[in-house]
């Protein structure tokens, strides 16, 4: 029952089985479930949706006040000391996804990172291996699953963390439980993250380099844009 | 598009040349100049500019790739400024749709202002853009360059206009359109005269926009609401029909809109740019992204067409389906239905993005001003839709400025000819730059902040 009532809250009405009068132009019900470039797996589209509000509106009255205000009280030489630091820390995710994905080049490419910007880079915060020619190759738990094949599954927002799918939010998951358990990047989790205020730090530096602003095109159909660019820039990823 | 620029030629050695070789290249050079002298004698009075800085000589390329970042005026940064991102009821007593509960606080704009008193200038967008478009945005930072106070607006064809400002909710009629932009600038302009010294009213506005800006200021005259003191024309259409049909024309052209049109469309695309995307490992999406993309896909003009109609395209169905929302329903959306935040409107999208701006100019819009305004046929209406119909005003006036390009996309020969010899030496026009591709060009702006700086002989 509880399933049945989740499924119902989960599935979106289509506007045009709304009831009333029908338009004047509208997809005939063979053209409904046609496939169609635009259209996308998406079985929880009504819960999707508003949880899409919910984003939109967080960013409006906390998420965008915070990095403005970050923006604003941090100098910009310490902003790219944060962004470079925290980018280092990602590439354990690289240097292991890549390595599942038997990616030679990258590993080695990941590993050459880690190494020159921890310690030339002392300890993360200058990034010096992109201006030497080895620039980051982001790799992530997510695109291993779809190079060995997985597909996407049914299509997700999360809450604050966006557009994402079944498979690479599972991916997103998996990428941070590993973190948290194996070394040697725990230890340095352990190190680094004890601090609440640096999830907030990291949080803030992450969405400061997303330039997008939810329902910034003041277009209705936003959403489905939004969905279809992420499918099809995944699908780009992963065939990278 | 060739000609426009310093004539060139090569001079071999003339030791090695006959009585007929320097014959030969006498006349070359004779034509070549005389070329010139042609092209620059149908402009008698307006102020033709010749060659500037600007890379693209094609208007569809200009149009989509605009201004590279070495070919920029020097902007002031948005964080310099007193800028303000701003929301307003016009219409309090109206509720605002559950589909459009991004737009619940109302009218979206932004606001510079000046620490010094200074006269403000309502800028209105182009064709279907938002207050914070980067067009828009663009002009703001040139207004407030040259030290006026900014008030940067919606299209009435945007959805956030339509659904918050419009009275009607069917965008596109310009004495309609007018006067709710007069009602929402009069309101702002009560509110910041509050906040900073206002010492004089002007209008700007660029595509669509610049089109309403002159409709704005002609209905200022009679009425005075507001006081405008000067207009800034920028890249207009003439017809907003005929504009219109040309835009559309470029998707249809080369693109069927049916499933199997959309999808060979879309692969396509995506094919083209995971070339790109492999050659670059980071896309770092900066100014000169589109440029760098540009010049490595190097795009056919079909490629160009099809990219410039389909984000019309695009346009026009946000602008139906709002309009069809705020009128009950039933031309995309079934009438009298409850469309909610988790509605899903997929079905209405793949529908939609199958109708021109025709068609909605041809189903909506003339119907609906049919029934409203009485003995008026639909030729009439579409008529009306021109700068034509306020020639003699604009013909006499020494309040309107005109910057645009000859080469605009949207123009046909004869409405360029037109808006010179309408506008004459009130009018400069670049002889490249597409369609509002050279808006934040180094001459452009020193066109907007020369002819802003003028309008104000104290402050």
């Amino acid at each position: 029952m509880l399933l049945l009532l989740t499924a119902a809250a989960c599935a979106a009405v289509p506007a045009e089985q709304l009831g009333g009068v029908p338009p004047r132009h509208a997809l005939d019900p063979v053209d409904r479930a046609a496939e169609f470039p635009l259209r996308v797996y998406d079985p929880w589209e009504g819960l999707n949706r508003r949880v899409y509000q919910f984003n939109a509106l967080f960013d409006r009255y906390a998420f965008i006040p915070a990095v403005r205000g970050y923006r604003r009280v941090t100098p910009d030489f310490v902003e790219e000391r944060v962004t470079d630091f925290f980018s280092n820390l990602g590439e354990f995710r690289n240097i292991g996804n890549s390595a599942l994905q038997l990616r030679r080049e990258a590993t080695g490419h990941g590993i050459a990172r880690l190494f020159v910007n921890s310690t030339m880079g002392v300890a993360g915060l200058f990034d010096v291996a992109t201006p030497l020619g080895i620039a980051e190759r982001r790799e992530d738990f997510g695109q291993t699953l779809g190079r060995w094949g997985a597909s996407p599954g049914p299509y997700m927002v999360i809450p604050i963390l966006g557009p994402s799918s079944a498979r690479d939010f599972g991916g997103y998951l998996t990428d941070t439980a590993i973190g948290i358990a194996l070394p040697p990047e725990a230890q340095v989790r352990t190190a680094v993250y004890f601090n609440p205020a640096v999830y907030f730090l990291y949080a803030v530096d992450q969405r400061k380099q997303i330039d997008f602003t939810y329902t910034g095109s003041g277009s209705p159909f936003e959403y489905d844009y939004v969905r279809f660019l992420y499918v099809k820039s995944r699908e780009l990823e992963i065939g990278r | 598009m060739s000609g426009h620029g310093p004539a060139t030629v090569d001079l071999p050695r003339l030791q090695t040349l006959g009585p007929t070789g320097i014959l030969c290249i006498t006349m070359r050079f004779a034509v070549t100049i005389l070329t010139a002298i042609l092209m620059s004698s149908g402009v008698a009075k307006a102020d033709y500019l010749g060659a500037y800085d600007y890379p693209f000589v094609n208007p569809l390329a200009a149009t989509v790739a605009a201004t590279p970042a070495v070919y920029q005026a020097d902007l002031p940064d948005i964080e310099s400024l007193d800028f303000s991102s701003r929301t307003m009821r016009v219409f309090p007593e109206r509720s605002v749709p559950d589909v459009f509960w991004y737009f619940a606080d109302g009218l979206q704009y932004a606001v510079v202002e000046q620490p010094h008193p200074a006269p403000v200038v309502f800028l209105i967008a182009g064709t279907g853009s938002p207050a914070e478009s980067v067009k828009s945005t663009m002009a703001v930072k040139a207004i407030a360059k040259a030290g006026m106070h900014v008030v940067s607006l919606p299209n009435p064809t945007h959805p956030n206009f339509i659904v918050t400002a419009s009275s009607g909710g069917v965008p596109g009629r310009m004495e309609n359109d007018a006067a709710d932009l007069t009602r929402v600038m009069e309101r702002i302009l009560t509110e910041l005269r509050e906040e900073v010294e206002i010492t004089g009213v002007h209008v700007a506005g660029y595509s669509l926009g610049g089109m309403h800006a002159a409709f704005v200021a002609y209905q200022d005259e009679q009425e005075r609401r507001l006081g405008i003191d000067r207009v800034l024309i920028m890249n207009p259409p003439v017809e907003l029909y005929s504009s219109a049909k040309t835009l559309d024309a470029m998707l249809e052209r080369h693109v069927s809109t049916d499933p199997d049109g959309v999808r060979r469309f879309i692969d396509y695309v995506y094919n083209r740019f995971l070339g790109l995307y492999d050659r670059r490992q980071n896309i770092d999406f900066t100014d000169d992204f589109l440029y760098r993309a540009y010049s490595t896909l190097e795009p056919s003009d079909t490629e160009l067409e099809t990219l410039i109609g389909f984000v019309f395209r695009t346009t026009a169905l946000d602008l139906a389906f709002a309009s069809d929302v705020m009128n009950g329903g039933g031309y995309l959306t079934p009438q009298g239905a409850n469309l909610t935040a988790s509605t899903s409107l997929t079905n209405t999208l793949i529908s939609g993005i199958g109708l021109s701006f025709a068609d909605y100019i041809e189903e909506v819009y003339l119907p609906h001003f049919r029934g409203r305004i009485s003995r008026t046929t639909n030729q009439e209406l579409i008529d009306e839709g021109s700068l034509r119909e306020i020639e003699p005003w604009l013909r006499t006036t020494d309040r309107v400025g005109l910057i645009g390009n000859v080469d605009d996309v949207i123009l046909t020969p004869d409405e360029v000819r037109w808006l010179e010899d309408v506008f004459g030496d009130r009018a400069a026009l670049f002889p490249t730059g597409g369609h509002c591709g050279n808006l934040d060009q180094r001459d452009y702006v020193a066109r907007i902040v020369d002819f802003l700086r003028r309008s104000s002989p104290a402050g």
